[in-house]
């Protein structure tokens, strides 16, 4: 070939210089990649000594490393992933299931739902026992407990659910904590029926093809039947959640989770839903009440929606007992407990929320930790947090005492907030010896 | 590090192609072997220094041969290094048959001291034994010289592209382009290099790690509720695995070794459409058979007069074949399995098939063979020899519990290789391997490939990036 050469040193060139690029792209991010969802991170890498070496555990961490850490891996993976989807009908998400007609399910939904994670009745006998007596303790101290059984999509959603043999619905973990609960004096909402009612007489879908969670939509109706019920409990008006806005473009915070693990390089839809805006509505009510949640993910579209509006202080734990995305997992057994007696102090309302596949998990630790702190005195009662927060109140009006303030924050390295606390909380504690 | 990893395909194999490309001739041979030493190092590095020191023993003994006129002295030059190469791998390979009930013995009275009965075996060992032995052999015969220099003779042997699966190089084909190979060294070569090696990657990536996902489904599940159906289709994915991982080790190697400007030779000639036992054995592993042709046949040709005595040594060297491949029982099993269809076919079935006037159907003989095959691959992959005994039992009675359900996507890719198989073998696909093998492309046809390539390329990448590890076939030699 006349001038084949040429051609042949340049192909082998560009084939060269194409080898290299994940190499330099890896090393130094030259172009920005959209990561992967859910993907594990990059593996650490022994240091590099002769044991290692001569062992071949350097050799074996570091190639995982480098297959991990290549550049543009994230997209050669959802090259992939795309790929199995159209030829194959495949996904390639072991947390996510495909059911009829595009509807995508957490894969431990699916699982909870069939019944196939059946827990004792005697162990949910027992944990629903410790959280009706640390009810009573909290009584004491003027707060009060509430559990709520959010819906799981594939509870609302069973039409839709893939084939797959099971125990069927009615053994699972959800009629069997149910069940448990009566008699035991604790209290609680459920919110399948509501949206059970909801799904034949509302247009607007509470939850989306693709997401785990509920939608806006969703989130308003669960929002709605929650302050409802807290009003009773607490026995005050509390305000509403009210519409203040109709036509957002799109979802103010993302409805299509489950899609998002799957890693593909096209969206496989939109759904049609509303997006409007709320606010707390109310405005005369003069004090709201204070509420520490404790959930799964299930909680996060009312936090997307501006539940917290309506509380005068909205604190929420997020756990799951499954790596899911980007939500935190285990429990509170690794947590500050200076943390959690400081919430169960101030709070009015403590909040324990699950879907069906956490029941296993509810509280995740709370019964347990809270129920010892509560008993030995640990947490201070709500008197205490009163004169704290009027003396909180009190101190900036005082130009000395600010001074001061002001210098131990300096000389602490803390911020001014933090200098006020410190002091109302000393003052009150030197009041009640 | 196996060649279809991320750590060889985007760190590694760059970093070397680049230098070898940077630096001139006479420093070619030596960025080779650096690169296959830490190749070595990285995959293997307890034993570098005894494989090392093994080759610049037998490097000193064949060249003191080289040397000298006496005939005794060249064949105890001979016999020592031959014995210095096989002696390592048969240490290797073999050790742990007579040090097992040892260990055993030593376990069962509570004995810890059993590190030295551990059964070891140093990467690509097979391979580059075979190779020096050909390097004492060809030279004792005065078919090459010695190699003048030990650093040649070590990037002969240790040349990293073929550690993993071969081909098995005889010296007498690779002493020339180790020393001079300006001909071949030319960009056509090393685009040609490119596409082979692709194409090996895909056969792995694409045909081989599916196929063998679920070959291993079927062999790790409890084989006495194995449904028959299921072991089937199991045989038929193993059999593509083996031959697709081989073929595609062996065209990867190839690939590499043509940008380098070697030419390694054919090592899979299309085993599937072979029309007999002995056709499919001399297309399989070609590398190996031609070796121990040349080197274990030939001189022991001499009993040729005689029929039976000329099959008796047939038997040994196929024997010996067989040997290669491993030390367990299995594959024992499986040689004496195809040994013993050679025999059926020499004595009965070629004279029954001569009975029918107009011939037996191409395509029913090789179906047939490949059935025959099928069921010997079993005896190769099975664990234990109890395994493949129920294996093939499950192959043959109705009924099962235990089905494995294909994924969508084992259907495709079983059909893929199928095609695969029958392409390579139709006059078209024959050409377009002649043409691919040739590098003479004109611009279209290289602007094409390459495309088709690059596409290919991309696909094996998506494929091994979206596993946790990079597939490996389980068979090591």
């Amino acid at each position: 070939m006349k001038g084949g050469n040429k051609i042949e040193k340049k192909l082998y060139s560009l084939l060269l210089g194409l080898l290299f690029i994940p190499w330099l792209q890896g090393s130094f991010q030259f172009m920005s990649e959209k990561p992967l969802h859910s993907d594990v991170a990059a593996f650490a890498v022994p240091t590099l000594n002769e044991n290692n070496w001569w062992s071949g555990r350097y050799q074996y961490h570091r190639e995982r490393f480098l297959h991990r850490g290549f550049g543009f891996r994230p997209g050669f993976v959802r090259l992939h992933n795309q790929l199995d989807y159209w030829l194959f009908n495949r996904i390639n998400a072991p947390l996510v299931v495909r059911g009829r007609d595009g509807y995508l399910f957490a894969t431990e939904d699916v699982k909870t739902y069939h019944g196939r994670d059946v827990i004792e009745r005697d162990y949910i006998e027992s944990r629903l026992q410790r959280a009706a007596e640390i009810r009573e303790l909290l009584r004491a101290q003027g707060k009060d407990l509430l559990i709520v059984f959010a819906v799981s999509k594939a509870r609302f959603h069973p039409e839709y659910l893939p084939d797959e043999s099971g125990l069927g619905s009615g053994t699972g973990n959800y009629a069997r904590t149910l069940q448990a609960l009566h008699g035991k004096g604790l209290e609680y909402i459920d919110f399948h029926p509501v949206f059970t009612v909801a799904k034949d007489i509302t247009r607007c879908a509470p939850f989306s093809k693709r997401g785990q969670f509920m939608t806006h939509c969703g989130a308003k109706l669960a929002a709605d039947s929650l302050l409802r019920c807290i009003h009773q409990m607490l026995g005050r008006k509390a305000p509403d959640l009210l519409l203040q806005e109709h036509g957002y473009p799109g979802a103010p915070f993302e409805e299509n989770d489950l899609e998002r693990q799957l890693n593909l390089i096209f969206p496989i839809g939109e759904d049609p839903n509303h997006y409007p805006t709320y606010g707390c509505g109310s405005a005369h009510i003069i004090r709201r009440p204070s509420v520490f949640v404790l959930s799964d993910g299930s909680y996060l579209p009312l936090v997307h929606i501006g539940i917290g509006q309506c509380f005068d202080r909205n604190s929420h734990w997020c756990f799951s007992s499954s790596a899911w995305g980007s939500y935190p997992t285990g429990s509170l057994k690794g947590m500050s407990k200076e943390l959690l007696a400081r919430e169960l102090e101030i709070c009015d309302l403590v909040v324990v929320m699950a879907t069906d596949a956490e029941l296993s998990e509810l509280g995740w630790g709370f019964f347990e930790i809270a129920g010892a702190m509560l008993e030995s005195g640990e947490v201070r009662p709500a008197e205490f947090w009163k004169k704290v927060h009027a003396l909180m109140d009190y101190i900036p009006t005082d130009s000395i005492w600010m001074k001061q303030i002001r210098e131990k924050a300096l000389g602490k390295g803390i911020s001014t907030d933090s200098a006020i606390l410190q002091d109302a909380i000393w003052m009150t504690e030197q009041d009640l010896k | 590090m196996v060649i279809n990893s991320i750590a060889f395909l985007f760190y590694f194999l760059p970093a070397f192609l680049l230098i070898y490309a940077l630096l001139g001739k006479p420093f070619r041979n030596l960025v080779i072997l650096s690169f296959s030493i830490l190749f070595y190092l990285w995959g293997s590095p307890r034993f570098l220094l005894v494989v090392l020191a093994s080759m610049a023993l037998v490097f000193y003994l064949v060249r003191r041969m080289g040397a000298s006129k006496n005939p005794l002295h060249r064949k105890l030059l001979l016999i020592s290094s031959v014995l210095t190469s096989a002696g390592l791998l048969l240490m290797c390979m073999y050790t742990g048959h007579f040090t097992d009930p040892v260990r055993l013995m030593l376990k069962s009275a509570e004995m810890n001291f059993t590190w030295w009965t551990g059964t070891l075996l140093p990467l690509g060992i097979s391979f580059f034994t075979f190779d020096a032995i050909s390097y004492s052999v060809d030279v004792y015969r005065q078919e090459r010289q010695p190699m003048s220099r030990l650093q040649d003779y070590m990037t002969y042997l240790l040349m990293f592209p073929r550690l993993i699966a071969g081909p098995i190089l005889p010296y007498h084909s690779i002493a020339n382009p180790m020393g001079d190979r300006v001909e071949e060294h030319q960009h056509a070569g090393r685009m040609a290099g490119w596409y082979r090696f692709v194409i090996g990657l895909s056969k792995i990536a694409l045909l081989a790690a599916p196929m063998g996902n679920f070959a291993d489904k079927a062999f790790s599940s409890d084989v006495h509720q194995l449904h028959s159906g299921t072991a089937w289709l199991g045989m038929l994915a193993l059999s593509f695995q083996l031959y697709f991982a081989f073929s595609g080790y062996s065209d990867m190697a190839s690939g590499l070794g043509r940008i380098i400007g070697f030419r390694f030779p054919k090592n899979f000639d299309d085993p599937y459409v072979s029309n007999s036992i002995s056709d499919f054995w001399t297309r399989w592993h070609v590398s190996l058979n031609r070796w121990m042709n040349h080197y274990l046949l030939n001189p022991t040709d001499r009993y040729g007069s005689n029929k039976w005595k000329s099959h008796l040594v047939s038997g040994a060297v196929f024997g010996a074949t067989v040997l290669w491949y491993g030390a367990s029982w299995n594959l024992l099993a499986w040689g004496v399995f195809i040994g013993c269809w050679l025999t059926v076919e020499w004595l009965w079935l070629n004279r029954l098939y001569a009975r029918f006037k107009s011939g037996v159907p191409h395509v029913i003989k090789v179906l047939w063979i490949f059935t025959i095959v099928a069921h010997s691959w079993v005896l190769f992959r099975a664990e234990t020899l109890d395994q493949a005994q129920e294996y093939l039992l499950r192959l043959w009675t109705a009924g099962g519990s235990q089905a494995i359900v294909p994924d969508p996507a084992f259907a495709i890719t079983a059909l893929l290789c199928a095609a695969w198989i029958v392409f390579g073998y139709n006059p078209k696909g024959k050409s377009l391997k002649e043409l691919l093998d040739s590098g003479h492309f004109t611009m279209r046809q290289h602007l094409i490939i390459m495309f088709c390539t690059l596409v290919l390329f991309a696909l094996c990448i998506s494929k091994i990036s979206a596993q946790d590890i990079p597939w490996l076939s389980t068979f090591h030699f």
